[in-house]
C-alpha cells in the first residue's frame, strides 16, 4: 500500500482512460500525458496501461507500507526517497517504510506540470467501466471515485518486483514539436472550421497562444486573438472528445481535456490530435502554445511514432528485465 | 590548475627559505606542486591520475557501454560536479543506450573530485567516469 503523507490536492488515479462509454455519457478521464504513464508502467514491466498516481500539484510525499518498485515519470519533480535523490523516469526500489517527497518542478530541459508515480503491478483499485481512471464527474472510479487526501492508503498490488534500475529518456527530445521556439501540438479542422472569418482561421495558426491559469483537467482555456464566426453559430449539444477546441462567443478558444463533459453546444475550429495530447496535458498555465495544420494521414502518422517509441522503449527495457532476472 | 604567477613566485620564495621538500596545493580545478630542486623551486605539473591518487580517491567505472551523460536528460546542471556531495546510491551520471538510461551511481558516501569522462562521450564497460573521495561516515561496513 502508499500511504498518502502530504499535498494530495488534486493528486488523482488515472490509467489510460475509460474508453468507450461516452455513448452512457460518461467522459474518458485518464491520464493527461499518457505517454509518461505508459512510459513508467513499461520501466515497471507493468502493462502499460496499469493505473498509477497523477500528481499536479507539489510538493507531494506518501510513505510505502511495503517494500516497492516505482517509476516516478512526467515533469522533473526532484525525487527523493528518505531525502535521497533518486532520478526521474528511473525504475527504482523503496523499502517498507520509506518516504518518497515529490518537489515542486525548478527549471528543467522540458517545461512539464504532471508526474506520475507509478508502482510494480499497478495501483489496484477496481476496474470500473473498463478502467480504473478517477472519473470526478461522476465521482466513481479510481480512489473512492475522489482525489487523493492526506492519510489515504492507497492500495498496490504485487509491487515488490525484481527488475532492473533503468530509466527512459523522456519521448519529448525523440518526439520533440515545436513552431518557431514555441512548443506545438498538431490540429486537424473540426466541422465548424469553414463558419470562422479568413482572419479567425489564419489566426488560429499563427497565434502564440497562452494557456491562462483557469485550465485543468476538464479543460483548457486560451487566450489570445479573438477567433470570429462568419455569422453567429447557435447549435445544439453534440458528443465531443479531448482534444476539441472550441470557440465560445467571446473569441478565446477553449480545449477540452480528459475530464471533459461528453457533450458541448460551442462550435468547433478544430481538434488537437490523438496523438499529441500528452503534450498538451503537460504545458504549463502561463505557457503558450501554437497549432500546427495537421492532416488524417498526419495524425495516424503521428500516432503511428508514439507507438513506436513505446515499442522500441518495451524491447529494450525489456531486453534490460530478462538480463536483469535474478537480481533483486 | 590556474594560479597567478605572482602568487607562485611568493610562494616559492617562501617555500625557499624552509626545509619543506615538497608543497602541493590543492583545489577543485587541480594541484599545484612545488619542489626544492638544489637552489630553485621548481613547479610540477600534476596529472589528473596522479592527483586522484595522492588523494586517495576512487574512480567510478562505467558500468556498461553508452552514452555519457553528466546530467538526466530533464535536467540543465551536471549531476556531480568537483566539490558536490552525494549519498551512496545517488546518481552522479548517466550511460544512455538508445531510449535507456543507466544511472552511474555513487558507490558510497562521497565528495566528487572531478568528472573525468565528456558529455556526449561514448564510454566502454570500466572506463572511468567521474573521479570521488569516499566521506568516512565512521560506520562500520
Amino acid at each position: 500500500m502508499i500511504e498518502i503523507v502530504a499535498g494530495a490536492a488534486l493528486a488523482t488515479v488515472q490509467d489510460l482512460g475509460r474508453v468507450g462509454a461516452l455513448n452512457l455519457g460518461v467522459g474518458v478521464a485518464g491520464a493527461m500525458d499518457p505517454m509518461a504513464l505508459a512510459a513508467g508502467n513499461i520501466l515497471l514491466g507493468n502493462e502499460e496501461g496499469a493505473a498509477a498516481i497523477e500528481i499536479p500539484v507539489f510538493p507531494f510525499t506518501v510513505r510505502f507500507t511495503e517494500p516497492t518498485r516505482f517509476a516516478v515519470t512526467g515533469t522533473d519533480c526532484a525525487p527523493a526517497l528518505d531525502g535521497k535523490a533518486v532520478p526521474p523516469w528511473f525504475a527504482c526500489r523503496a523499502q517498507a517504510g520509506q518516504s518518497l517527497t515529490l518537489s515542486v518542478p525548478g527549471p528543467s530541459a522540458w517545461r512539464a506540470t504532471r508526474a506520475y508515480l507509478c508502482v510494480a503491478g499497478g495501483i489496484d483499485v477496481p476496474v470500473v467501466l473498463g478502467s480504473r481512471s478517477t472519473q470526478m464527474r461522476g465521482a466513481f472510479g479510481g480512489h473512492e471515485g475522489r482525489p487523493l487526501q492526506t492519510g489515504d492508503l492507497v492500495p498496490t498490488h504485487a509491487a515488490d518486483r525484481a527488475g532492473p534500475d533503468v530509466g527512459l529518456v523522456p519521448p519529448v527530445f525523440d518526439l520533440p514539436l515545436d513552431v518557431d521556439g514555441v512548443p506545438a501540438v498538431r490540429v486537424l479542422p473540426a466541422a465548424e472550421y469553414d463558419a470562422f472569418t479568413p482572419q479567425a482561421q489564419a489566426s488560429l495558426w499563427s497565434c502564440a497562444w497562452k494557456i491562462t491559469p483557469q485550465s485543468d483537467r476538464y479543460g483548457f482555456r486560451l487566450a489570445g486573438d479573438e477567433l470570429k464566426p462568419r455569422v453567429p453559430l447557435e447549435l445544439r449539444s453534440h458528443g465531443i472528445v479531448p482534444g476539441v477546441i472550441q470557440v465560445p462567443h467571446g473569441g478565446q478558444p477553449i480545449i477540452q481535456m480528459r475530464d471533459a463533459q461528453p457533450s458541448g453546444g460551442y462550435p468547433k475550429i478544430g481538434v488537437v490530435i490523438e496523438a499529441d495530447l500528452w503534450r498538451l496535458g503537460q504545458a504549463p498555465p502561463g505557457s503558450r502554445i501554437r497549432f500546427a495544420p495537421c492532416t488524417w494521414d498526419e495524425a495516424l502518422d503521428a500516432a503511428a511514432g508514439n507507438r513506436r517509441w513505446l515499442d522500441k522503449a518495451r524491447r529494450i527495457a525489456g531486453l534490460q528485465h530478462r538480463a536483469g532476472e535474478g537480481g533483486r | 590548475m590556474s594560479v597567478d604567477p605572482a602568487f607562485v613566485a611568493q610562494l616559492s620564495t617562501w617555500l625557499a627559505a624552509t626545509d619543506i621538500a615538497v608543497l602541493e596545493l590543492r583545489g577543485p580545478d587541480g594541484t599545484l606542486r612545488l619542489v626544492q630542486a638544489g637552489s630553485v623551486v621548481r613547479s610540477e605539473a600534476v596529472s589528473p591520475v596522479e592527483d586522484i591518487a595522492a588523494a586517495e580517491a576512487e574512480v567510478v567505472a562505467a558500468p556498461g557501454v553508452g552514452v555519457f551523460l553528466d546530467r538526466h536528460p530533464l535536467r540543465l546542471e551536471p549531476a556531480a560536479a568537483p566539490g558536490s556531495q552525494h549519498a551512496a546510491g545517488e546518481p552522479l551520471g548517466f550511460l544512455r543506450t538508445g531510449p535507456i538510461l543507466q544511472a552511474v551511481s555513487a558507490p558510497c558516501d562521497c565528495i566528487v573530485e572531478g568528472v573525468l569522462a565528456a558529455h556526449g562521450a561514448t564510454v566502454g564497460f570500466g572506463t572511468p567516469l567521474v573521479a570521488i573521495v569516499p566521506i568516512d561516515t565512521g560506520e562500520t561496513p
